[in-house]
């Protein structure tokens, strides 16, 4: 028996080793940099086109691409740690920042040009939004961004004509009764059963919470749960009835069981967007992604997110109707500074609405591990990553803006590009762009969890069962019950 | 070669003939609904909840407000008040259905304003209609001087015309509940029910009633409505096929068909076509996990009819006393599946389907009959109805031998299901009918969701498909007149396809185990606990190895000394 233990602890320790010894590429390597990248929406066409260029250019350094369609058989690799992860650079999606105190800062890379032909620092090459949403609690930026892929209300052209589209979300409301009314199905768009991205509405009711609240209030209160004594994390400022209670009004608005397409129950997000892109309904929630998704080219267009009518609510002129709203909102549009429909500061607040759009790059960093022996090479990667040229190549790839602009951004040649790809540069060139920003309060970043804990919202107002279908009121009483049953748990360990 | 199959289905396809005429001649005749219709909801139960208007279904001005069930005009509104519904009523002659609107609600309407009126229309050309523009029939509630009255009013391009001129009130009385009932017909007949009195009966109106339907109140008045449930109906009409599957020859038509399944603990396991040396053949479920077979076609009203030439439906075990083979674990046919290649725990949760439950998939004994077999008919994760099974067709005593026949016809959201041994004569009635109110599009499916792994209560105790399918006859039911069926699909021989993920647990409860399964469904913990016990296996299967090549040195220099 004793023989018997003692061979089984042999056996277990002899593992031990061999497991930790399973390292793979060139981590011995400091020339060569190991990339480990997702191939999601973007693809990675353009990626590896950059790092044949990077290789071509390098007598020092050597780059190594691996692709993989799988975040986690991407991001379990950092489990491995220093001993045995083999990457030193990745573009990827991180559901959990459990390795974050592991990887490296990127300051100095932000800090320098990309080319010392290029007049700008990379920081300053950057969309605006891009470098404040990477900086952490110390002042440091441990990621940048690939992907600059707005996200939104897209609409199929041929259902409805440009001039339709809706500035408000009153307007946003009429048009899917008349859409209904006429025969057409208003809304396709996926499930997702345990909430998630809500079949990508959180992007949406996202931007119309913000647009109420405003931008400091999103950053500095909602996002750190900050409440109005200084106190963070507070539940009572999770817990505030803010925007994101007035957004789920609109959604109850437009969202029912008659206004949407039956395959709404389908948890395949590309069967959907597939038949989305066949017609099948006037609009879906996407991003800047789809059309290279499914590979298709389809004649649809994202319009800039309707701002939520309720805004005037928190203006100066708490009357204003809806017809004024809209007017003011294409004011905006057309480049006005100021209006003779309202005060300078409503203008403002209206203004600023108008500007936001959920950016989902939070879904495509870059980062590098600081255990990496190749840290060097890293940067200079990343600072090669970072020129004209290679942006370009990015563009001319995708068709879609990148995180950064061009030294001069003329050479952009968009002249062939279609509707849907034109009016991506034009929203990522319009306002400020919303991103989850890495500073925000631990209980979001620990727990993986979005403004809304992850509760169901949009499947919740189009269930067909009668006994099944929620109203605003009664997604928000799930969502403040669930805060009041998990609260301690988040704070107290 | 098809001589036994040939008789058969023309003996089937007889029998069913029949049935479909005379299906026919009943959705024409006594149904009053016809082929592809849902319906859609302009009012349901969910429209007002503790005081909350629902304004994704209606749209309110003036100072109409929700209090608990309730929708509330009273003298806090202006004068003019209204409450409409946002979802249209669509007149679908064209289509063949029937019914235009179906509309009942309960009226309290406390007092009557001088001058006042207090109405229900429907027909509004747009949703910020008045009450008075062509197209429009209005049940209005006033006063004939002092004396409550009603009327019926349709209004033209050419003024208005009385289906019920004025009259006193009769059926309700003010300051009480009254239960109002409309219904109209797309041949434009309306018939009105106020409290018991039935005050319009399949009256002729002009316009086609389509449009929007609304509350409208013009002074003070002071009423409530509750229980409202208003409803039209919308139509859908899929191309797809009318086919039969025979299995014959080692395939079936994979430009119809789609299967894939995952294996389960017992051998042989998997999912395919077995034929005879004659080349007669049935698709063979074979000691399989989660298994399905889907159309690769949508379809709204349809019929279908299979046969289950065999199901296992004694255990075996081998000399050694352990099973080799279950009474089959159940299987379930589902209709508006959302893609072909869905998991079949997506089709659990998310479609709508029928279960054939010969005995509960975990923890009840797979080796004997069980006491309570049962259909249960299952919406999107609900079992809406439950029923003991007619004849239990997984009990050797009960089937002795025979074939099954299944048939079941969705049409305009009715579910009905008949089921017959191969010696009957016809289905008969059906066993089984529900209304679901609504025909959902998709895919057809027969599939299972057994186990892949032993239960925890034993082998003996667990779930594992073991049947085979045969002769899937499917037809297309939408009205002759929007029906759209290709007319030869072609014809394309399965390959082997390769079995789905599927998200996986095994639960031991003994009380309604599908619908913990159900409730489980999304729940992606276990990834994680796969990957660590992957993690865990390689560390245990590296150790192990290590460990024996150590102490084989270890022995092999022990014995050199």
């Amino acid at each position: 028996m004793k023989q018997t233990k003692t061979l089984t602890l042999l056996s277990l320790l002899a593992a031990l080793p061999l497991f930790g010894c399973a390292k793979g590429g060139n981590q011995g390597d400091p020339h060569t940099i190991q990339i480990f990248a997702w191939d999601s929406g973007l693809g990675t066409e353009w990626l590896k086109e950059i790092v044949t260029d990077f290789n071509d250019s390098q007598t020092e350094y050597r780059a190594v691409l691996e692709t993989n369609n799988s975040v986690s058989t991407i991001t379990k690799t950092l489990g491995l740690g220093a001993t045995g992860n083999p990457y030193d650079l990745y573009f990827c999606y991180l559901g959990s920042f459990e390795h974050y105190d592991d990887f490296l800062s990127l300051d100095d890379v932000y800090d320098s040009k990309a080319d010392e032909k290029e007049n700008m620092t990379i920081k300053e090459k950057l969309y605006d939004g891009f470098y404040n949403a990477a900086e952490d609690e110390e002042g440091n930026h441990k990621f940048m961004y690939y992907g600059n892929s707005a996200t939104g209300i897209v609409y199929n052209r041929s259902m409805i004509k440009d001039e339709e589209v809706p500035v408000t979300t009153d307007e946003l409301e009429a048009l899917v009764t008349n859409l209904s009314a006429e025969g057409k199905t208003p809304w396709l768009f996926f499930n997702e059963p345990s909430g998630g991205s809500n079949g990508y509405w959180n992007y949406v009711s996202d931007a119309w919470a913000t647009q109420y609240d405003g931008l400091d209030y999103h950053y500095n209160k909602l996002m750190m749960l900050e409440d109005d004594n200084g106190v963070s994390p507070s539940k009572a400022a999770f817990e505030k009835k803010d925007g994101r209670y007035q957004a789920l009004k609109v959604m109850e608005k437009v969202l029912t069981p008659s206004t949407v397409h039956k395959q709404c129950t389908n948890t395949n997000f590309t069967t959907v967007q597939t038949l989305f892109l066949n017609g099948e309904a006037a609009m879906s929630i996407n991003g800047a992604w789809l059309l290279n998704e499914n590979k298709s080219s389809a004649d649809v267009s994202m319009m800039k997110t309707p701002v939520i009518s309720s805004i005037v609510e928190t203006l100066e002129d708490k009357d204003m109707d809806d017809e004024t709203l809209a007017k003011i909102v294409r004011e905006v549009d057309e480049g006005k500074t100021e209006s003779n429909l309202c005060s300078a500061k409503d203008f403002a607040r209206i203004q600023e609405a108008r500007g936001v759009i959920v950016n989902n790059a939070a879904e495509q960093y870059i980062f590098a591990p600081s255990y990496s022996n190749a840290i060097e090479g890293t940067k200079a990667f990343l600072r090669f990553y970072s020129r004209d040229e290679e942006i370009l190549r990015y563009i001319n790839t995708l068709h879609l803006p990148a995180t950064s602009h061009l030294t001069d951004d003329s050479k952009i040649d968009m002249s062939s590009y279609p509707v849907w790809n034109k009016q991506a540069f034009a929203i990522a060139n319009a306002g400020k762009p919303v991103l989850l920003p890495v500073r925000r309060s631990p209980v979001f970043r620990q727990y993986s969890m979005n403004i809304m804990n992850n509760v169901v919202t949009s499947q919740s107002f189009i269930a067909s069962n009668p006994k099944d279908r929620r109203n605003a009121d009664q997604v928000w009483d799930t969502f403040i019950t669930s805060v009041e049953e998990h609260w301690k748990d988040w704070t107290e360990q | 070669m098809k001589s036994r199959k040939t008789n058969l289905f023309l003996t089937l396809a007889s029998l069913s003939l029949l049935a479909i005429g005379s299906g026919a001649l009943m959705s024409r005749s006594m149904v009053p609904v016809s082929a592809g219709a849902s319906r859609s909801y302009v009012a349901s139960s969910s429209s007002v909840v503790d005081g909350h208007i629902n304004t994704g279904d209606f749209m309110t001005s003036g100072g109409v407000y929700g209090k608990g069930n309730a929708i509330v005009f009273d003298t806090s509104a202006k004068d003019n008040s209204k409450i409409v519904g946002k979802t249209k009523i669509n007149n679908l002659s064209e289509e063949g259905v029937i019914p235009l609107l179906e509309a009942s609600f309960t009226l309290n309407l406390s007092s009557l304003a001088e001058q006042g009126t207090f109405s229900f229309a429907f027909g509004l050309p747009r949703i910020n209609s008045t009450v008075q523009e062509a197209g429009v029939i209005e049940l209005a509630f006033t006063l004939d001087g002092t004396a409550p009255s009603y009327r019926v009013t349709e209004y033209g391009d050419n003024g208005q015309n009385d289906l019920l001129s004025l009259s006193p009130l009769t059926g309700m009385t003010l300051g009480s509940d009254t239960k109002i009932v409309c219904s109209a017909l797309n041949e434009k007949k309306l018939t009105l029910t106020i409290g018991s009195t039935t005050v319009l009966n399949n009256v002729s109106f002009a316009s086609s009633g389509e449009g929007f339907v609304g509350f409208f109140s013009s002074q003070k008045n002071v009423a409530s409505l509750h229980d409202l449930l208003i409803y039209g109906y919308t139509y859908e009409t899929p191309e797809n096929v009318d086919y039969t599957e025979y299995f014959d020859d080692g395939h079936y038509n994979a430009n119809v068909f789609y299967s894939a399944s995952q294996s389960s603990f017992l051998t042989p396991s998997y999912l395919g076509v077995e034929s005879d040396a004659s080349g007669n053949g049935s698709l063979y479920f074979s000691h399989t996990g989660p298994a399905y077979i889907s159309t690769r076609y949508s379809y709204s009203n349809f019929l279908s009819e299979m046969e289950i030439p065999w199901i296992r439906r004694e255990a075996k075990q081998d000399t050694n006393g352990n099973y080799t083979d279950l009474i089959s674990n159940w299987f379930g046919f589902a209709w508006g599946v959302n893609s072909f290649n869905e998991s079949a725990s997506e089709t659990v949760g998310y479609d709508n389907w029928i279960q054939f439950e010969g005995i509960p998939v975990d923890g009840a004994l797979h080796t004997q009959d069980y006491f309570n077999p049962r259909y249960v008919l299952w919406e999107k994760g609900h079992a809406v109805k439950i029923q003991g099974m007619n004849h239990n067709f997984f009990s050797e005593k009960d089937a002795n031998g025979r074939s099954v026949f299944l048939k079941i016809t969705m049409i305009d959201g009715v579910f009905s299901l008949y089921q017959r041994y191969e010696d009957d004569v016809g289905y008969g009635a059906p066993v089984m009918t529900y209304d679901f109110g609504s025909t959902p599009l998709g895919g057809l499916r027969v599939f299972t969701w057994a186990l892949t792994e032993p239960s925890s209560s034993g082998v003996e105790y667990s779930g594992v498909a073991d049947f085979k399918l045969d002769n899937w006859n499917i037809q297309n039911q939408e009205a002759k007149e929007v029906r759209r069926v290709v007319a030869d699909p072609g014809y394309r021989e399965n390959g082997i396809e390769p079995g789905s993920d599927y998200d996986y647990q095994t639960k031991t409860d003994e009380s309604d185990l599908l619908a913990n399964r159900i409730s489980s469904l999304g729940n992606d913990s276990h990834h994680g606990l796969w990957i660590g016990l992957e993690i865990g296996l390689g560390v245990l299967l590296l150790g192990g190895v290590g460990g024996f090549l150590f102490a084989l040195r270890h022995h092999k220099k022990a014995r050199k000394e």
